[in-house]
């Protein structure tokens, strides 16, 4: 009786810790692989996780195998210990991949974009980039992008300077694929970026109408900034205005006006084993955020970024207008020989800039004399008249506005009235 | 007869039930704990290696796996083998495997087998073999040598980084 419950006893035993390991050993090692890959499957992964990003929970369960009294076990572990045998009956252990965001705002245009006074729909392009590259610096996931223009200055391209903004409302919008290279408005009607993958980017337009008013040579600078948000569904996701490093962004207006967003509160709650975000955004070339007050600075690390690019309004800064006033020796206006032309010329210049070496000539016409002396310059600011002259071999008015190469002539000293007169042969 | 037929009955039941509690208790617990490694400077000024809470884990970041086991029955454990398998965010530091009095061996098919690091070879689409990279393993395993004898624990360790996308 005793040989038979001890039989029964090894017997049972056999069986259900056979069961528990999943693993039966007379299988054919194509079944017992199947198996182990189905048991294996909640515990490991395959490598290169192509989708390594932020949010996902890294998890792992170790598992001990060992014999005791010729009994084969398996117990999973936990993060505190664990030894009850089976599997399922251990803990993962787990912590959640964090959040880093690291992206630009570059303008895509070389140098100011020319414009006509009264254009609409001018347009300016950049390009904003999720950055991923480097390790630990750059995004681990998807992001969304709110958009809006802001004036600033100065000209980014240095020399005409920044003298007045588009008219309002200036709208953003992006590049949605159809025709890439050019704005067309019935394409490119998105006003945020969607799912904006590490790596990637995307292309978005600034586009403005011109005031009338302007005239050559104005330049106004508009910046392009960016405002991260949550990425990793379709759609707008939430606006991410602080991070869990103490780094805030500063409040905006977005989405050609759709979306307000308050300034962000600095939270320093310390980190937990769930998700956490670090802005790792650089400083901005644009002196000004959304906010546009001038007082806020795109600064490092504050989920916002910037580029600026410039609109130059087209035409020459020099215009001469010529007219002519017939002087009659008998006291009317009869050209007759002898008579008295009287030449004007107005010099008019615009625009914000100087203009260098400005020499007038004028051909002093056929069948006329020029009138020695009589050469005039006149203007609201004081001119040189040493630099006025005729020059007798070439026949023609020579009016040196740059005084020798040392002066500009700017819109203050506009206009210059020159007059001179000849006398019909 | 028909009696012994019902004690025996009896009986089997009676120990499929304490086999089935018998069985979930075994003798070796096993802890895994995940580590943020980082350098601080310490008293001297000397650089030296800190383990923290993983709390903020970002790419590039080195994460410090070390698994315990300890025999807490009154028999000796035999043929012991931990297996611990490595999340897919993660990829595996060449050479930082280690556990006293075992052998380490590397599975690059999600722990279906396991081999050491020269006789591990990958496919690709071109059906090219190349040798496997530690960016390749799925999962570690550690042979013990020796006897887990009662009250003995041993550890084992590793450490894998925090892959950036596309990596």
């Amino acid at each position: 009786m005793r040989d038979l419950l001890k039989i029964i006893l090894e017997t049972q035993l056999h069986y259900v810790h056979r069961a528990q390991l999943l693993c039966v050993r007379k299988a054919t090692g194509f079944i017992r692989s199947i198996v182990l890959l189905i048991s294996a499957a909640g515990l490991y992964g395959l490598a290169g996780n192509v989708h390594a990003a932020a949010g996902d929970v890294i998890s792992n369960t170790a598992t001990v195998d060992y014999f005791f009294q010729a009994v084969p076990f398996t117990v999973e572990s936990s993060p505190t210990g664990n030894a009850v045998a089976g599997i399922g009956n251990g803990v993962a252990t787990t912590f959640t991949e964090d959040r880093l965001v690291n992206f630009n705002v570059v303008s895509n245009d070389a140098t100011t974009v020319v414009v006509n006074s009264g254009q609409v729909s001018a347009v300016l392009t950049f390009t904003v980039t999720n950055v991923g590259g480097a390790p630990g610096m750059g995004s681990n996931g998807p992001l969304d992008f709110l958009l809006t223009a802001v004036n600033t200055s100065p000209n980014p391209f240095g020399g005409l300077a920044d003298t007045f903004d588009p008219n309002a409302p200036m709208r953003v919008f992006v590049e949605d694929g159809t025709t890439p290279g050019t704005y067309q408005p019935a394409e490119d009607t998105a006003v945020f970026i969607d799912e904006l993958a590490p790596n990637n980017s995307r292309t978005v337009y600034v586009v403005v109408d011109i005031p009338a008013t302007v005239v050559a040579t104005e330049i106004s600078a508009v910046a392009l900034v960016a405002q991260v948000v949550e990425g990793g569904a379709a759609g707008q996701g939430a606006v991410i205005n602080s991070d869990d490093n103490g780094h805030v962004s500063p409040a905006g207006i977005y989405s050609n006006g759709a979306t307000n967003v308050a300034a962000g509160v600095v939270n320093n709650v310390a980190d937990t084993a769930g998700l956490e975000t670090i802005f790792n955004d650089p400083a901005g070339i644009q002196p000004e955020d959304a906010d546009s007050t001038g007082a806020v600075t795109d600064i490092a690390a504050n989920g916002q970024h910037s580029d600026v690019g410039a609109f130059e309004v087209s035409g020459s800064p020099v215009t001469i207008n010529k007219s002519v006033t017939v002087i009659d020796t008998f006291g009317g206006t009869d050209p007759h020989v002898g008579a008295t032309l009287r030449y004007q010329l107005d010099v008019i210049i615009v625009g914000a800039g100087g203009v260098n070496n400005l020499v007038i000539t004028d051909p002093v016409p056929a069948n006329t004399t020029y009138t020695p002396g009589s050469i005039s310059l006149s203007g609201p600011t004081p001119l040189n008249p040493v630099f006025a002259s005729f020059n007798g071999g070439l026949n023609q008015i020579e009016v040196d506005l740059s005084e020798g190469m040392t002066r500009t002539i700017t819109v203050a000293d506009s206009p210059v009235t020159i007059t001179f007169d000849v006398t019909i042969n | 007869m028909k009696n012994l037929n019902f004690i025996i009955a009896m009986l089997i039941s009676f120990l499929m039930f304490s086999a089935q509690s018998f069985a979930e208790e075994g003798n070796v617990k096993l802890t895994n704990k995940a580590f943020k490694q980082v350098i601080k400077t310490n008293d001297k000024g000397e650089k030296v290696l800190d383990y923290i809470d993983p709390a903020l884990a970002l790419p590039g970041d080195v994460i410090f796996y070390t698994t315990t086991f300890e025999n807490i029955g009154k028999e000796p454990a035999t043929k012991v083998v931990i297996n611990n398998p490595i999340h897919g965010n993660l990829k595996y530091r060449q050479g930082s495997a280690t556990g006293k009095d075992t052998e380490i061996k590397f599975s690059i098919d999600g722990g279906v087998s396991y081999d050491s690091p020269e006789k591990l070879f990958v496919t690709d689409k071109t059906g090219k073999k190349w040798a496997a990279k530690p960016e390749d393993y799925t999962a570690i395993r550690w042979i013990y040598k020796k006897q887990l004898l009662p009250g003995e624990k041993g550890t084992v360790s590793f450490r894998a980084i925090i892959r950036k996308p596309g990596e």
